[in-house]
C-alpha cells in the first residue's frame, strides 16, 4: 500500500466527496475522515520526502510520457501540507452552521482533492484540469448562500477566472506545440533545443502561463475579481480562499516556470524585474485600498492583495533568501488570513453587521477570539515575535542582498500603511460599546459562538501556529528549505 | 404545451433505437470513436426527446430523478472502486487486471470496456438530471 500514498491522497477525499451525497447523517464524519487518512498518508512520506527523496507514482502502470505521472517532492509536499491541514481545519469551523448541506461538504471535498490533484501531477495539462474542477468548485462555493452579492461575485470570478485559466490553456497549448509532449519534466528536458529554434513560442508561452496565473493570484493590474470574490462567500469558504486557493496559483507559477523554462528566457524578457515591479504595485494598491474600507471582510480582502504582493516581490528576487522567504510567508500568510477570517466570521455573526464601526466592545464579549485577530493582525503587519515578521524580515534581507534597496523602503511603507487599517480595527473592538449597540440574539437555527467548540479551537490552533512559528522560524524554514534547493538546482545559469 | 400525435408517435418509435446507438457508442468506445461520454450523452438525449415530445410528467414517472440522481453517483463510485481493484489486486491504481483479448473484439482493452460502462451511465443519468433540473426552474418546457 506504501507505494499507492500518492494517488491515495487525492482519492480519500474524492471518494468521501461522492460518498457525501449518499448519506445525510454522515457528511461531517465522512469528510473529516477523508481529510485525516490523507494526512496520515502525507505524513508516513513525509520524512522520506524531506530527506530529498522523490516518489513518482504511474497512474494505471502507464510510465514515462505517455502516462500520467504523481510527483511528491519537497515543493509538493510543502503546498500539499497547507491544503490538507487548514481544509481539515476549515470542515471543523463549518460544522456548527446548520444550513450547510450535503452539496457544501460535496464541494469542499471536491476543491480541496482538486488542489492537491494541481500539486501532485507532473502532466501539465492535467493540471489545468485539476486547476479548472477546482475553480468550479469555488464559484459555486462563493455562491452558496444564493443571496444576490454572492452571485455577483461569484460569476465576476467564473469570467475573470475562466479567461485566467484559458490563457493557461493556450501557454500548455503552445508547449505541446513545440515539444510533442505534456509531461514537466520531459518537456524541460527538451526545452534547450526548443528556445535555440523557436524563442518566440517559448517566450509566448511563458508569458501567456505567468499571465494566466496572473489573474487567478490577483496580481495587481488584474484583480479586480478578489475583494468581491474573498469577502462575499461565507466565512469558511472566504478563509479558504484567501488562505489556500490562491496559494495554488502561487504553487504553479512557481513550478511550471522553474521546472520548464530556463534562466535564458528569465534573462530575455527580464521577468524578474517585472515581476518584482509588479509585486511592488500589487503591495502598494492593496494596502492604500484596505486603508479606505469600513467593510471588515472587504478590509481583510484587501490585505490579501496587499501580502500577495510581498510573495510577489521575494519571487522577484529569486535569490535563495528570497524564495525561502518568499514560500515562508506563504505559509504564513495562509495560517494568519485564515484566523482573521474565522474571528471575522464570528464578529460579524454575534455583532450583525459587517461595518467595522459596529463591532464595537467586542472584546468585553469574546476576549479570547479578540486576542487571537490581534495576534494574527499584529502578524499581519509584521511586528515580532508573531510569524509575519520572520518572513517579512527575510525578503528585506534577501532584497537588500541583492542590492534593491528601494523595495525594502516600499515593503516598509506598506506595513506602515497596514499597521494603520489593521489597529483602526482593533482600536474599535477595545472600544466601548455603543450605547444601541445590539445584544446578540440567536434566532432558530442560528449558531451560537461563544464557547462553541468547533468554532473557538480551530482559531486557537492557528493562533499558536502563529505564535510558534514568529517564536521558531526555524520550524517553518526547515520545511522551506528543501524545496527552494529543489528550485535553484533546475536553474542555475 | 401538447406536441402533434405524428411527433410523439415518430418520438415513441425512435427511442429503442437512440438507445440501441448509444449502448453501441459505450460499448465500442475502445475500437472505434466513441466512448462512455459520447454514448452517455446519446443515451441522455433519448430520455429528453422523450419528455420533449411527450409531457415531462409522464416522462419522469418513467425515468424518476430520484434513481437517475442514484445512478450518476453509483457510475461514479464504480469508477473509483474499479481502480481501486487495481490496488487490491497488486497493480497500481486504475491499472489493468483483466486479460487483454484479442484486438478488434468487445472482450478486448481490459479494464477500459467496464471503465466506459461506469462513465455511461454516470453521463446518461447527468445529463438527463440537468434537463429536468432546467425544466424545473422555468417551469414548462
Amino acid at each position: 500500500m506504501v507505494v499507492h500514498i500518492p494517488i491515495l491522497i487525492i482519492i480519500s477525499p474524492l471518494l468521501a466527496a461522492f460518498l457525501v451525497l449518499l448519506t445525510r447523517k454522515y457528511k461531517i464524519i465522512l469528510s473529516i475522515a477523508s481529510l485525516i487518512a490523507s494526512i496520515v498518508f502525507i505524513s508516513i512520506q513525509s520524512s522520506r520526502i524531506l530527506y530529498g527523496d522523490k516518489i513518482t507514482y504511474h497512474l494505471g502502470g502507464w510510465q514515462g510520457p505517455l502516462g500520467i505521472n504523481l510527483v511528491v517532492d519537497e515543493l509538493s509536499l510543502f503546498f500539499s501540507l497547507i491544503v490538507l491541514g487548514l481544509g481539515l481545519l476549515i470542515v471543523v469551523y463549518s460544522i456548527p452552521e446548520r444550513h450547510y448541506g450535503r452539496t457544501y461538504y460535496f464541494l469542499l471535498l471536491i476543491s480541496l482533492s482538486s488542489m492537491i490533484g494541481v500539486i501532485y501531477t507532473a502532466d501539465i495539462f492535467n493540471m489545468y484540469v485539476f486547476y479548472e474542477l477546482l475553480s468550479l468548485a469555488m464559484y459555486l462555493l462563493i455562491a452558496y448562500p444564493k443571496t444576490g452579492v454572492t452571485l455577483r461575485a461569484s460569476f465576476n470570478y467564473l469570467i475573470m477566472g475562466g479567461v485566467g485559466l484559458s490563457f493557461f490553456l493556450l501557454g500548455v497549448g503552445f508547449l505541446y506545440a513545440m515539444t510533442g509532449t505534456l509531461d514537466i519534466f520531459h518537456i524541460a528536458e527538451k526545452m534547450s533545443v526548443a528556445f535555440n529554434s523557436n524563442t518566440r513560442m517559448v517566450l509566448m508561452s511563458f508569458v501567456l502561463i505567468a499571465t494566466g496565473m496572473g489573474i487567478k493570484i490577483a496580481m495587481f493590474p488584474l484583480h479586480g475579481w478578489l475583494p468581491d470574490a474573498h469577502s462575499m462567500a461565507p466565512s469558511p469558504i472566504s478563509a479558504l480562499l484567501s488562505g489556500v486557493t490562491v496559494k495554488i496559483g502561487i504553487y504553479v507559477l512557481i513550478r511550471v516556470t522553474y521546472s520548464i523554462f530556463s534562466a535564458e528566457t528569465f534573462f530575455t524578457i527580464s521577468s524578474h524585474a517585472i515581476l518584482m515591479v509588479l509585486g511592488a504595485g500589487t503591495l502598494l494598491f492593496g494596502a492604500s485600498m484596505a486603508l479606505v474600507q469600513t467593510d471588515l471582510k472587504r478590509l481583510l480582502a484587501y490585505s490579501t492583495i496587499n501580502q500577495l504582493g510581498i510573495v510577489l516581490i521575494g519571487l522577484g528576487i529569486g535569490t535563495e533568501l528570497g524564495l525561502i522567504g518568499a514560500l515562508f510567508h506563504v505559509l504564513n500568510h495562509a495560517i494568519m488570513k485564515s484566523t482573521l477570517f474565522f474571528c471575522a466570521g464570528i464578529m460579524i455573526a454575534e455583532a450583525g453587521t459587517r461595518e467595522i464601526k459596529g463591532l464595537s466592545g467586542f472584546n468585553r464579549q469574546q476576549p479570547a477570539i479578540t486576542f487571537a485577530f490581534v495576534i494574527a493582525s499584529l502578524g499581519m503587519i509584521g511586528i515580532p515575535p508573531i510569524n509575519g515578521f520572520a518572513s517579512k524580515l527575510l525578503i528585506c534581507l534577501a532584497a537588500i542582498e541583492a542590492g534593491y534597496t528601494v523595495l525594502v523602503v516600499i515593503i516598509l511603507v506598506a506595513s506602515a500603511i497596514s499597521a494603520a487599517y489593521y489597529f483602526r480595527v482593533i482600536q474599535v473592538l477595545f472600544s466601548s460599546p455603543l450605547e444601541h449597540s445590539p445584544i446578540p440574539t440567536h434566532g432558530e437555527g442560528q449558531v451560537v459562538h461563544r464557547g462553541n467548540f468547533f468554532r473557538a479551537w480551530p482559531i486557537y490552533i492557528l493562533t499558536a501556529g502563529c505564535l510558534l512559528l514568529g517564536l521558531i522560524p526555524a520550524l517553518g524554514i526547515s520545511l522551506v528549505k528543501p524545496a527552494v534547493g529543489l528550485l535553484l538546482s533546475h536553474v542555475v545559469p | 404545451m401538447r406536441s402533434s400525435k405524428i411527433i410523439r408517435t415518430i418520438a415513441q418509435k425512435l427511442f429503442p433505437f437512440i438507445v440501441l446507438f448509444g449502448f453501441y457508442l459505450i460499448s465500442h468506445g475502445h475500437l472505434s470513436p466513441g466512448g462512455g461520454f459520447q454514448g452517455g450523452v446519446v443515451l441522455g438525449t433519448a430520455i429528453i426527446l422523450l419528455a420533449l415530445s411527450h409531457s415531462i410528467e409522464q416522462t419522469e414517472k418513467k425515468f424518476k430523478s430520484r434513481w437517475l440522481n442514484m445512478l450518476e453517483k453509483l457510475g461514479i463510485l464504480t469508477l473509483i472502486f474499479l481502480g481501486f481493484l487495481g490496488i487490491f489486486l497488486g497493480y497500481s491504481f486504475l491499472g489493468n487486471f483483466l486479460p487483454l483479448g484479442n484486438p478488434g473484439q468487445i472482450a478486448s482493452g481490459g479494464l477500459m470496456l467496464l471503465l466506459n460502462i461506469a462513465i455511461g451511465i454516470k453521463v446518461a443519468a447527468g445529463v438527463s438530471v440537468i434537463f429536468y433540473a432546467l425544466v424545473r426552474y422555468r417551469g414548462e418546457i
